[in-house]
């Protein structure tokens, strides 16, 4: 203020003049307040995308945060921005909402590629790795694993947490590279102890199920509690089933109820499916098949897929509930517009049979279609079934 | 046996029927923008806007108490004043924003299904006469006034009032049925035209940015209004001390 005192009067008055202006209207002042760059618009979107859940099948109604990504995505590719060609390419394959998707897909991988591929000498570990996956993927490239190892080591090795995962699950696989748990749980830990939520659940298997350690059911607990710290359930259910199978520790039935219902308060219904299931083998509970259809239902009308599905299921075979088509079509076709392959399939059936609903040859063809395309078996066999070729 | 023009009359008349769906459509659209605008800006007003009103009143008389220290500085003057000018500018749009009505807090799918059946039904372009048109004119506005407030009851009473077209004439000639149809799809047309305009400008002013920057963000998990307005929160705290200072001087 002093020195402002100092200035000449003209001089001052004048850059005051024009402060006052730039200060502009309430509304213009939170716009400029709240614009961002495209490096910090790239980096939200790709925080929404790094996040994973159903980037792979989603639709703007159903989850608003990844719609706002891909279009973030889409803004900044059409202005040439290289890194968001690969995340924009996974969510067109994975937009439920239009139809040409697929060929959308296409177009981005191989912009992707080439730009990725282009810009291979930044010094940038995020890149390596969508470069890593795309080989691992066969997107905008011809798959090929070893290369995806390369550029994930490439990634790992300067630390990025992602590339560390991914090494770990090429190992655990034995994926372009021989298969090693040791060499897996290292890279895991190493992902884990950055806060990867994906390296602390595989971490947590690992001990689980002692492969490349020495089974631990303490240490699998721990590094399942630190991802259900990071607000993500999975951890829950992770801990439920392994007090369920007692991987570890000692069995428990109590135990293991409490972590699914804790799951499924926050949100991970297929924790219900789970007591169902203890209900329905009576493992670490008195048996009690209406118990079991009890928590299937919870599950499915909380509108978790595994118990839309498993519900269905019961209702389809007459299993423990009266046999009911009407039933088993409502819930088999809720789990099937997740995306979950198994109900399309068995939905397809239902149609092809004309079982409790109108025959529906075309509906059919179409389910199994939507199944087979995800990699499902059962889809791929039941097209075969009906002399269709499901790759075309 | 259908005549040639018969076979015109009945594409004319289903060209029609589905621009009067499309304009309607497009209205609908353009009437909803604008009131979840309105809300928008409610919103904002309430937890930043203000904000920034109130910095603006205290910068103003941080600088007129600067001022008063210093008689002779013209600098401190003309920042006094410059300050000034702000502030009064600040408030009177914030002033503007308040006196506005506050919005329906939200636009359920009975009452867009209501303002589209009234839409339908009453809209001007469809009169068959001036005076008729003059009427229909006025009964919109209020449907759209109503929507606006959010008031389903208030449009399916004017539906309700609204009766039928006294002069509305059926029937007549295929020929002069076939030039009222042409007639009509070109009004449609026009209609559509300055619908889409309207809807144009309004995706260019600021607070339509501001919204869908806001909105993206907020979908995405993040709290911009929030988190703006504790950096305002903390700055006006800061101005409070500052006034504070000066004053003791």
């Amino acid at each position: 203020m002093d020195e402002r005192e100092n200035l000449p009067a003209k001089l001052a008055a004048q850059g005051l003049a024009a402060t006052a202006e730039k200060r502009g209207s309430l509304v213009g002042r939170g716009l400029m307040a709240l614009r961002k760059d495209n490096d910090a618009l790239y980096r939200q979107a790709r925080a929404v995308y790094d996040r994973g859940g159903g980037i792979r099948n989603w639709n703007a109604a159903k989850n608003p945060a990844i719609s706002a990504a891909f279009k973030i995505f889409q803004q900044l590719a059409n202005e040439n921005y290289g890194k968001a060609f690969y995340p924009l390419s996974i969510l067109y394959g994975g937009n439920r909402d239009i139809e040409e998707g697929k060929n959308r897909a296409q177009h981005f991988a191989q912009l992707a590629f080439d730009w990725c591929f282009a810009n291979q000498a930044n010094q940038d570990a995020e890149l390596w790795c969508d470069l890593g996956q795309m080989y691992e993927l066969g997107c905008g490239v011809e798959k090929n694993d070893e290369r995806a190892v390369h550029w994930f080591r490439k990634a790992a090795e300067q630390g990025d947490e992602l590339g560390q995962f991914n090494l770990g699950l090429m190992y655990e696989d034995g994926l372009g590279v021989g298969q090693d748990g040791e060499q897996a749980v290292y890279w895991f830990r190493k992902a884990a102890e950055q806060g990867n939520a994906d390296g602390q659940s595989w971490l947590g298997l690992m001990y689980r199920c002692g492969i490349g350690v020495p089974q631990n059911g303490e240490q699998a607990v721990y590094w399942f509690h630190k991802v259900a710290e990071q607000g993500n359930a999975d951890g829950l259910v992770n801990i439920g089933l392994l007090y369920k199978y007692g991987d570890g520790v000692p069995q428990n039935g109590e135990q293991a109820m409490y972590w699914f219902h804790k799951a499924a308060e926050q949100g991970k219904a297929v924790g219900l499916v789970h007591i169902g299931e203890m209900y329905f083998s009576g493992s670490g509970v008195e048996k009690s098949d209406a118990q079991g259809v009890y928590w299937f239902r919870k599950a499915a009308e909380q509108g978790d897929a595994d118990g839309q599905f498993e519900l269905g299921y019961l209702y389809d075979e007459g299993r423990v509930v009266a046999q009911d088509y009407q039933e088993a079509v409502k819930w088999y076709r809720l789990a099937a517009e997740q995306g979950f392959t198994e109900a399309q399939c068995n939905l397809g059936w239902i149609y092809e049979n004309g079982n409790g609903v109108p025959q529906d040859h075309k509906e059919a063809v179409k389910l199994f279609r939507m199944a087979a395309d995800r990699g499902n078996t059962r889809g791929q066999e039941s097209l075969r079934k009906l002399g269709i070729d499901w790759k075309k | 046996m259908i005549l040639p023009e018969e076979q015109e009359l009945i594409r004319l008349e289903g060209e029609q029927t589905s621009l009067e769906e499309q304009v309607t459509t497009a209205e609908l659209t353009l009437e909803t923008s604008k009131t979840e605008i309105a809300q928008f800006q409610h919103r904002y007003h309430q937890t930043v806007g203000r904000l920034y009103a109130q910095l603006d009143e205290m910068d103003a008389q941080i600088a007129r108490v600067q001022a008063g220290l210093a008689p002779d500085d013209a600098a401190a003057q003309a920042q006094a004043q410059a300050a000034e000018q702000q502030a009064k500018a600040s408030a009177e749009e914030a002033g503007l924003i308040e006196a506005q009505p506050v919005p329906p807090p939200a636009i359920t799918p009975d009452l867009k299904l209501a303002f589209k059946k009234a839409a339908m039904l009453m809209h001007p372009d469809r009169a068959s006469s001036d005076t008729e048109r003059l009427r229909r004119t006025a009964l919109m506005a209020q449907v759209n006034l109503a929507y606006e407030r959010g008031d389903q009851q208030a449009i399916e009473k004017l539906v309700a009032e609204y009766g039928q077209d006294p002069e509305a004439i059926t029937g007549g000639d295929v020929a002069s049925r076939i030039v009222k149809a042409i007639r009509r799809i070109a009004q449609l047309r026009r209609r559509m035209g300055e619908v889409q305009q309207q809807m144009d400008a309004m995706q260019q002013t600021e607070i339509f940015h501001l919204k869908q920057t806001i909105e993206e963000t907020e979908a995405m998990g993040g709290d911009p209004l929030g988190d703006l307005a504790k950096q305002l929160m903390q700055e006006l705290s800061e101005r409070k001390i500052q006034l504070e200072i000066a004053r003791q001087k």
